[in-house]
């Protein structure tokens, strides 16, 4: 099957989009009304990365300030993850309580939510909401999960950069010879180039607080593997 | 008494010192040369190559064996002890006894001694008022070295160290300095290819490095560029 052309478009605004636009190609590749990206892991978590409109923007706050909700489901299990907002259902019952006395009630029939993760670094989530209860075919949902993988390094980057002097400042006086030899084997692990491997390993430091030579020296000693989750 | 092993050694050794002067060296590879040269020669057990980079901080560039115990102890050495005392004076240091000389250097004397080295010798990398680096040679006996040991150390040293600093006076460019930028952004590569390895082969960094100097010496390829091609994945060991 060749690629829809609005795919292929899609995915070309994502590799040159800011972060706050990062949002706006799902929106226009998809059958859906509204898009956010937001953060749920690390000290960024909260942080709404980029939201199509004010509905996709409530739908994150109500999600992030009541710990329950697909895109939290769709990281923790890295599974897309789709709510039915009308479906007599037992699944994040809060949530669905919340929608219901929110201004947003009838703008909201089902929500997508997409995993950001890249191995076993955990990011955030995309969610894509609509007003039709079911508005994503299989073919849809595969392709929206290739761009959310995209995404996801956007995602990374864009939060990185503003953490880039932290490193900086952490890696004078001390020889980097372990941060550089875990860059290398999580080159392997991940399939990924140095310049990637290295992101990854920085971005692992900031998500647990961690200096990037004390991940780093995990790596090297085989206690950590960023393809294999269970041991981190 | 010409002829002696000892002797043959040695000429040997400057030879190949400056045979890999030659047109087409790699910087990483000379000081490699280097320090095991020296090492094998001067009645020493383990040895390391520090290079001081633009703002004067010493980094660890070569050593006799990349086992993490002699390389966390040449990082120490990096900001206290006699190899900072060489690269900041330019004289040879010396100290033929660790356990009663290195109050100024605790980490150091500690880590040292752990490792069963009781004494060592720092040889700056020097020309003329330039140290760009230290050599330094550690020992399983304490006393003085051999003032001929010594002197075979300095001029060692001070071939590499005019190869390097040699093509500045030729080309009067930046050239010298580019060449220890080369050879510390080497060591990154260098690294990344052992920990490539490592991952691939589930072997330890020290028999990773030991496959990359094997490679770039049976097929005669710069250490850096075989590192290149094992980061790149264009070359499997």
């Amino acid at each position: 099957m060749s690629p829809r052309s609005v795919f292929i478009e899609a995915r070309g605004a994502i590799l040159e989009s800011l972060g706050s636009e990062l949002s706006c190609p799902f929106v226009q590749a998809f059958p859906v009304d509204g898009a956010s990206i937001s953060v749920l892991a690390g000290p960024a978590t909260g942080l709404t990365v980029s939201a199509s409109d004010a509905v996709a923007t409530r739908l994150d706050e109500l999600q992030f300030d009541l710990g329950e909700g697909p895109c939290w489901s769709a990281l923790a299990h890295r599974l897309p993850v789709l709510m039915d907002a009308h479906a007599d259902d037992t699944e994040w019952p809060t949530f669905r309580r919340a929608i219901a006395g929110d201004a947003i009630a009838d703008r909201v029939g089902a929500v997508y939510a997409f995993p950001l993760a890249i191995g076993t670094l955990d990011i955030g989530a995309i969610d894509l909401y609509s007003d039709d209860p079911s508005p994503l075919t299989r073919e849809l949902l595969s392709e929206a999960s290739s761009l959310a993988d995209i995404t996801a390094w956007r995602v990374l980057r864009t939060i990185m950069q503003d953490h880039s002097q932290d490193y900086d400042a952490e890696s004078i006086g001390y020889s980097r010879r372990e941060v550089h030899q875990a860059t290398g084997m999580i080159i392997i692990q991940l399939g990924v180039s140095p310049e990637d491997a290295e992101l990854l390993l920085r971005a692992h430091a900031f998500a647990g607080s961690r200096t990037v030579r004390d991940v780093a020296k995990d790596v090297v000693e085989r206690r950590l593997d960023f393809a294999t989750r269970g041991n981190d | 008494m010409p002829g002696t092993p000892r002797e043959y050694e040695l000429a040997r050794a400057f030879v190949t010192l400056a045979d890999t002067l030659v047109a087409d060296y790699d910087v990483v590879d000379l000081l490699q040369n280097l320090v095991d040269t020296s090492v094998n020669l001067l009645d020493s057990t383990a040895g390391g190559l520090l290079l001081g980079d633009e703002f004067g901080v010493l980094t660890l560039v070569a050593s006799t064996s990349e086992e993490t115990s002699l390389v966390e102890l040449l990082q120490i050495e990096s900001n206290q002890g006699p190899c900072v005392e060489a690269f900041r004076s330019g004289d040879v240091i010396e100290v033929p006894d660790i356990a009663v000389a290195g109050d100024d250097w605790p980490d150091f004397r500690a880590g040292a001694l752990s490792q069963g080295f009781v004494s060592v010798l720092s040889v700056p990398l020097r020309l003329r008022d330039d140290t760009i680096g230290t050599l330094n040679l550690f020992r399983s006996e304490t006393g003085a070295m051999d003032p001929a040991d010594i002197a075979i150390a300095r001029g060692l040293a001070d071939i590499a160290t005019i190869g390097i600093m040699h093509e500045r006076a030729v080309r009067e460019s930046d050239l010298a300095r580019e060449q220890l930028q080369h050879a510390l952004n080497s060591r990154v590569v260098i690294e990344q290819a052992k920990g490539v390895i490592a991952q691939l082969k589930g072997v330890t960094m020290d028999d990773a490095f030991r496959s990359l100097r094997e490679y770039s010496r049976n097929n005669n390829v710069a250490l850096r560029d075989v590192a290149d091609l094992v980061v790149r994945r264009s070359l499997a060991l």
